[in-house]
């Protein structure tokens, strides 16, 4: 089955890096000291699920003026099991308690798109500013390690690692305007979140250098863009990836912490003073099933579009693609990016059903493509149909 | 206010990295140094059955977590025996390719979590009889660590068979990234990045000072110690040295002298010699996914001859269906599966189609 799926790949690849060299520096705060201080949450809205469950422990009449803490698991391929799509659902029920929530994205992602990492931008960049947004890290490399640095504190999992932020589609690594381009985006983001710029410079590409010297009665850390530091972070041979115990050493990190006990300590919330609201995890586990589901069903389904029916004639396999059309179809609302193949085996449109060009034209654009896609199959499905009945006449 | 500066430093240094770990093994570290504690040994591989991705795999654990919080040991002792190939020694040519591990780190990763934050009240020790490849990531993510007097911390290099590309600047990434993710077992652990760096990156060198008991390890040559000062290979460990350079804690042959070393003179082994601590679990999970894939090669030959006759599809069928069924109760099943470049579950799927529609190949292969 012949898909359209590489050019769509490039030209996602190549807009993004159009976006990198057009899109004007993130309007709000690059100021680090613009976190939000930290306030009294907003008592509790009686309809969210938190709250219906603190209520039965709260008096008739008393509010929870407690914070409320998301913790937000986020893993696989950026684009597919990590998307802003569910950061933005934390941010509403953030929204929900008012400023000053704490929302905590535990990352495990070996990085993905580089189209994604321009959404997350958007939406971090946004939610950083109303609410303590942390990054929590199990692993986070490439576009994770650019999703991660877009919160002003970040986390590590002993275990953890975060770098390797070069840019590459298929075999080339991104080159001359490309690679100017990404260096200095990654370099913005890590300070706009009040990192060392030459940090991020350092993950993207491995001819620079970076070092540092530590103060040892101050702990305060000076970087430099060259060996003269008295810790050689990543010299001109590598690409920068950190362990816990480096990136807390030059504070990259905030601190290191293997469980929400420890985390919650690190972060030094009073006890008392918040409560861990499920629909963080409620909502990372619900899209880590449906990813997981999909791409069940994906591999199911197009084994049976070659082979459903085959055994019994053209007409029974034509009604068999008819029934798999739905199913296909249900996929790409379901989770478009598992429909789009992101991560392997193509995009998910029959080679039957690539051949309208005209509902196409607009599709790499598009936000939501499963109307679009819709609209194919369901042309398809009338030519099957048309098919069909014409066989039936001819029996 | 100023010369306190150093300690609250210090405080909050510590404060900020509060991933606790298990308390000390030690006798003399124990609320109750006269307490003979009832030990519990958890084997990683068991009897030369110790490839990572099948006989070492996070499910087996899962159910000896459970185990142990009903057993409610008070000394844990992992007991880890993992060498590529059955011996380990890729260039004598004689080692068993089949039996090569290949690590799924986040499998590994979650498996240490799991054993590290279930157990984290309860001492534990990693005594490695022997280890070679990946499981040497595993056998670094324990501090307290013990040695038997053959055995080897050998073959972290098996990273760099991540890192391949055609563009450098990639395989640049790839390096950072892969030894930076197993380098995490290693902090898991407490030791140093210049450590594992050494044993993956043949280009890297290591050395080693000593404060006293505590070792610095350099990454380069200028310690006082000269660990590994070739450019060409790695970094690999045998008890003698480890033990010398003080890597390992000690050299015991045997859970007796591991448990002298330890401090104890008395302890309750009653759960080992019933028969009842994770030797059991994992022993029998080790025998039955084996005698399941075993089975499973005989069945897919099987199908391969009744899959070229017509006549015999129900008994094709029958075939894959047993196959199926063995690799969604042992994954392991699965996982050997492809990497012998037989089918996976996928590919089962996609005969067991065929055969319905009369379409099955002798051959469901890659």
């Amino acid at each position: 089955m012949k898909y359209i799926s590489t050019t769509l790949f490039a030209l996602a690849v190549v807009s993004s890096i159009a976006v990198a060299q057009t899109k004007p520096a993130s309007s709000p705060s690059t100021d680090p000291k613009k976190a939000p201080a930290i306030p009294v949450a907003k008592p509790a809205d009686a309809s969210s699920s938190a709250a219906k469950s603190d209520a039965t422990k709260l008096g008739a009449g008393e509010k929870d003026t407690r914070r409320q803490v998301f913790i937000l698991p986020l893993g696989g391929m950026v684009g597919v099991g990590l998307r802003h799509n569910e950061m933005d659902k934390i941010e509403k029920e953030a929204d929900k308690f008012g400023p000053g929530q704490i929302i905590v994205i535990r990352i495990n992602s070996g990085g993905g798109l580089v189209t994604e990492g321009d959404e997350i931008a958007e939406t971090l960049t946004r939610m950083r500013d109303k609410h303590r947004v942390v990054a929590w890290i199990e692993e986070a490399i490439s576009g994770a390690a650019f999703t991660a640095m877009h919160c002003r504190e970040i986390y590590f999992l002993k275990t953890g690692s975060l770098g390797s932020i070069t840019m590459f589609a298929g075999d080339k690594s991104a080159e001359g305007k490309a690679l100017e381009a990404w260096i200095a985006r990654v370099a913005e983001v890590s300070e706009g979140a009040g990192r060392n710029a030459q940090v991020g410079r350092c993950m993207v590409y491995s001819p620079l250098v970076v070092s540092y010297t530590k103060d040892a009665k101050s702990g305060k850390v000076t970087f430099f863009d060259n060996d003269t530091g008295e810790h050689m972070l990543s010299d001109d041979k590598d690409n920068l990836t950190f362990t816990e115990d480096v990136a807390l050493d030059c504070g990259f990190s905030q601190g290191t912490a293997d469980t929400e006990e420890e985390l919650f300590k690190i972060m030094q919330l009073k006890p008392n003073s918040f409560v861990v609201n499920q629909q963080g995890k409620k909502i990372g586990d619900a899209w880590e099933k449906t990813v997981a589901d999909t791409s069940k069903a994906r591999v199911r389904i197009l084994a049976e579009w070659q082979i459903k029916g085959s055994g019994q004639g053209p007409a029974a396999q034509i009604a068999v693609r008819i029934k798999l059309l739905d199913e296909m179809l249900r996929i790409w609302e379901k989770c478009e990016p598992v429909a789009m193949g992101y991560e392997g085996g193509g995009i998910l449109i029959p080679e039957e059903a690539q051949q309208y060009e005209d509902l196409f034209a607009g599709f790499q654009k598009a936000k939501v493509k499963a109307p679009i896609v819709k609209q194919a199959f369901d042309r398809l499905k009338k030519q099957y149909q048309k098919e069909l009945a014409e066989m039936r006449k001819s029996n | 206010m100023k010369r306190f500066a150093p300690l609250f430093a210090l405080m909050l240094t510590a404060v900020f990295a509060m991933a606790a770990d298990a308390p000390s093994p030690l006798q003399m570290n124990q609320k109750d140094p006269s307490k003979a504690p009832k030990i519990y040994v958890i084997p990683m591989g068991l009897d030369g059955n110790g490839q990572i991705g099948s006989d070492i795999r996070l499910s087996v654990y899962e159910q000896v977590v459970k185990d142990v919080k009903v057993k409610k040991p008070d000394l844990i002792i992992f007991q880890l025996e993992s060498t590529d190939g059955k011996t380990g020694k890729a260039y004598l040519g004689n080692d068993d390719r089949s039996e090569r591990g290949r690590i799924d780190f986040e499998d590994a990763r979650k498996m240490v979590d799991l054993l590290k934050t279930e157990f984290v009240n309860i001492p534990q020790v990693m005594w490695v009889k022997d280890s070679v490849g990946f499981s040497t990531a595993l056998a670094l993510a324990w501090p307290d660590l013990y040695m038997t007097s053959k055995a080897r911390l050998w073959g972290m290099s098996r990273v760099m068979e991540f890192v391949q590309h055609p563009d450098p600047e990639v395989v640049r990434k790839y390096l950072a990234a892969w030894t930076g993710i197993a380098n995490g077992f290693l902090r898991r652990g407490g030791y140093p990045p210049e450590l594992g760096l050494a044993m993956m990156r043949p280009e890297k060198t290591l050395s080693v000072s000593w404060d006293g008991r505590n070792l610095i390890w350099r990454d380069d040559t200028k310690g006082t110690f000269l660990v590994d000062g070739s450019e060409n290979f790695v970094a690999n460990f045998d008890a003698k040295t480890a033990e010398d350079l003080g890597l390992c804690d000690g050299i015991a042959d045997s859970i007796e002298d591991l448990m002298f070393l330890l401090g104890y003179r008395e302890w309750d082994d009653s759960l080992g010699k019933g028969n009842q601590d994770g030797v059991k679990i994992v022993g029998d999970y080790i025998t039955d996914w084996r005698k399941a894939y075993t089975k499973s090669i005989e069945n897919f030959t099987e199908f391969e001859n009744y899959a070229k006759d017509p006549k015999k599809s129900s008994a094709a069928k029958q075939t894959l269906e047993k196959i199926r069924s063995a690799m969604k109760k042992f994954p392991a099943v699965e996982y050997r599966f492809k990497m012998e470049g037989r089918p996976s579950l996928a590919d089962l799927d996609t005969l067991l189609l065929q055969l319905k529609e009369g379409k099955a190949q002798p051959s469901g292969g890659r």
